[in-house]
């Protein structure tokens, strides 16, 4: 298969980004995303130009850390896949494929298409934990937890924090990522007991962090590779106006 | 505007959820009233309740109320459409393909329109009724005692015009006189006459008689009908009110809430257009 490739590169975070046009051609339409990224760099390095500067590690699905804004869809245009699992089948024969970083105040550019997630980090940091003495493992079935309960919160705790709800948002708001983090320990008797202080100090980090607010459209949930839905949202909602109390 | 940023984003949103779910219960008290103008009984249901609404202490109170909350609602929205304009500071080449709630991405724009409505709709209605802008008057019969009787005794010709009701040989007089110009108040009763109301049916006649502004009307409502389909789930989302059995209903009841708005408030344009 053939594409043509545009692609945005920036030498550095302070520098003035650019669309660079890239033909390629011989790709399998077997291959990964991001192996025909690889196939790119190798050529470029051939030539002795710049590689694209792009995230990856896994490459299963997995951790997160893949990214790619492509063609108006955060992960590229299949459903419930991080980058590294979509496949060049997915495009037709010919096709031009815009790719360009995660946009967002609080995800700034490091280089080409690598952004700086620390901002989720810095999230999770606030409050996304819960406080617990060293000592003897305490019995797994000690503390009962209902069924519905922990479906909801493991549902919530598949979020890999890639930032996919970020990139996709027309409003670059972060709380998708926040909703699954609270939401997850929300509905376990382990996280209740700093649910209220939690839920406040990470909406603070949040806001302080320069991520937009959420107006519910929805984009988030249709984009997220783990499929989390917007429903944590409502209860994130839900446990800050309990923590007002 | 530095002000309003020491408070969560959570907060000032469910603020803008609850103002905005107090002008959605406004906006179906409004579109209920307006069915009374489709009444074939000349406006008298209608004039009723527009006095009613116009006199009564604890619509009073509610209106005071209602200007608050839509100040609020207008303003917290463009806080948070700034914040939101901000948080993305270099805009992507290709705009976003993601599939979304329908109306959720427009809701500042099609916010705009209804608030352009709003003026227009404020200057042809509510300021006649503050007596900013002139508009048409009505009197009753036992009201004109209250006029300076020199003055009515020098005019009586006049008033006798402006009550004259050709339909009915029998009673030449109708107990209300309506459609009344501010010149021609002034002139049958005196300029110190002050127990006149606005006639907001012969307005509304006017109005919805003229082609532009009724089409213009239609699509203005229809600009609300949009921003409704999402206001609605979107505030109760916001509010925490919404789970996994609620989702899909809630969906749906706000669609319903929209068309049925919309079709109410077109109802009445179109009927009074077509019939009177």
């Amino acid at each position: 298969m053939n594409f043509t490739l545009k692609i945005w590169r920036q030498s550095g975070p302070k520098a003035k980004g650019r669309f660079e046009t890239y033909p390629i051609s011989n790709i399998s339409s077997d291959c990964s995303f991001l192996e025909m990224l690889d196939i790119l760099n190798e050529s470029l390095v051939a030539e002795g130009k710049e590689p694209v500067c792009f995230d990856h590690d896994c490459r299963e699905g997995i951790c997160g850390m893949c990214s790619l804004y492509i063609n108006g869809h955060p992960h590229g245009p299949d459903s419930q896949i991080t980058t590294c699992q979509l496949h060049m089948r997915k495009f037709k024969d010919g096709d031009t494929i815009y790719i360009e970083p995660w946009r967002s105040a609080a995800f700034p550019v490091i280089k080409d298409l690598t952004v700086d997630r620390q901002a989720f980090d810095k999230i999770i940091q606030a409050g996304g934990f819960i406080s617990a003495t060293t000592g003897g493992v305490p019995d797994g079935n000690a503390i009962p937890v209902r069924k519905k309960d922990a479906d909801i919160s493991m549902d919530a705790a598949a979020c890999i924090g890639c930032g996919a709800c970020v990139a996709a948002c027309k409003n670059a708001s972060a709380m998708l990522f926040v909703s699954a983090k609270v939401s997850h320990l929300a509905h376990l008797p382990q996280g209740k007991v700093e649910a209220a202080e939690r839920v406040k100090k990470m909406i603070a980090k949040m806001d302080e962090l320069g991520f937009g607010n959420c107006t519910n459209t929805g984009a988030c949930e249709a984009e997220c590779p783990k499929g989390i839905k917007i429903l944590h949202i409502a209860k994130l909602n839900r446990e800050f106006i309990k923590a007002s109390f | 505007m530095s002000h309003f940023k020491k408070f969560a984003s959570v907060t000032q949103k469910i603020t803008l959820a609850i103002f905005g779910s107090f002008l959605m219960l406004f906006l179906l008290v409004h579109a209920g009233l307006n069915l009374c103008l489709l009444r074939a009984d000349g406006g008298e249901w209608y004039r009723a309740a527009a006095h009613f609404m116009g006199t009564n202490y604890i619509v009073k109170v509610f209106e005071v109320v209602l200007f608050a909350a839509l100040f609020l609602h207008v303003l917290l929205g463009i806080i948070l459409q700034w914040q939101n304009w901000k948080a993305r500071p270099i805009r992507y080449k290709v705009p976003n393909k993601s599939a979304t709630a329908p109306g959720s991405k427009f809701m500042i724009y099609t916010g705009l329109l209804v608030a352009i409505f709003l003026v227009v709709h404020l200057m042809n209605f509510y300021f006649v009724k503050m007596d900013w802008v002139e508009g048409k008057y009505m009197v009753e019969i036992e009201d004109v005692q209250k006029a300076d009787p020199v003055h009515v005794q020098e005019h009586m010709e006049k008033v006798l015009e402006l009550f004259q009701d050709e339909a009915q040989a029998d009673n030449p007089f109708k107990e209300v006189a309506t459609g009344i110009s501010k010149a021609d108040l002034v002139e049958a009763f005196g300029p110190g006459f002050s127990a006149y109301e606005p006639d907001f049916y012969t307005m509304a006649q006017g109005l919805f008689n003229n082609p532009a502004y009724l089409v213009l009307y239609l699509l203005l409502i229809l600009a609300l009908g949009v921003h409704l389909v999402h206001a609605f789930p979107s505030a109760l989302h916001t509010l925490g009110l919404n789970g996994p059995c609620y989702d899909k209903p809630v969906k749906r009841i706000g669609a319903i809430y929209a068309v049925v708005v919309v079709l109410m408030f077109w109802a009445v344009a179109i009927g009074l257009n077509l019939l009177y």
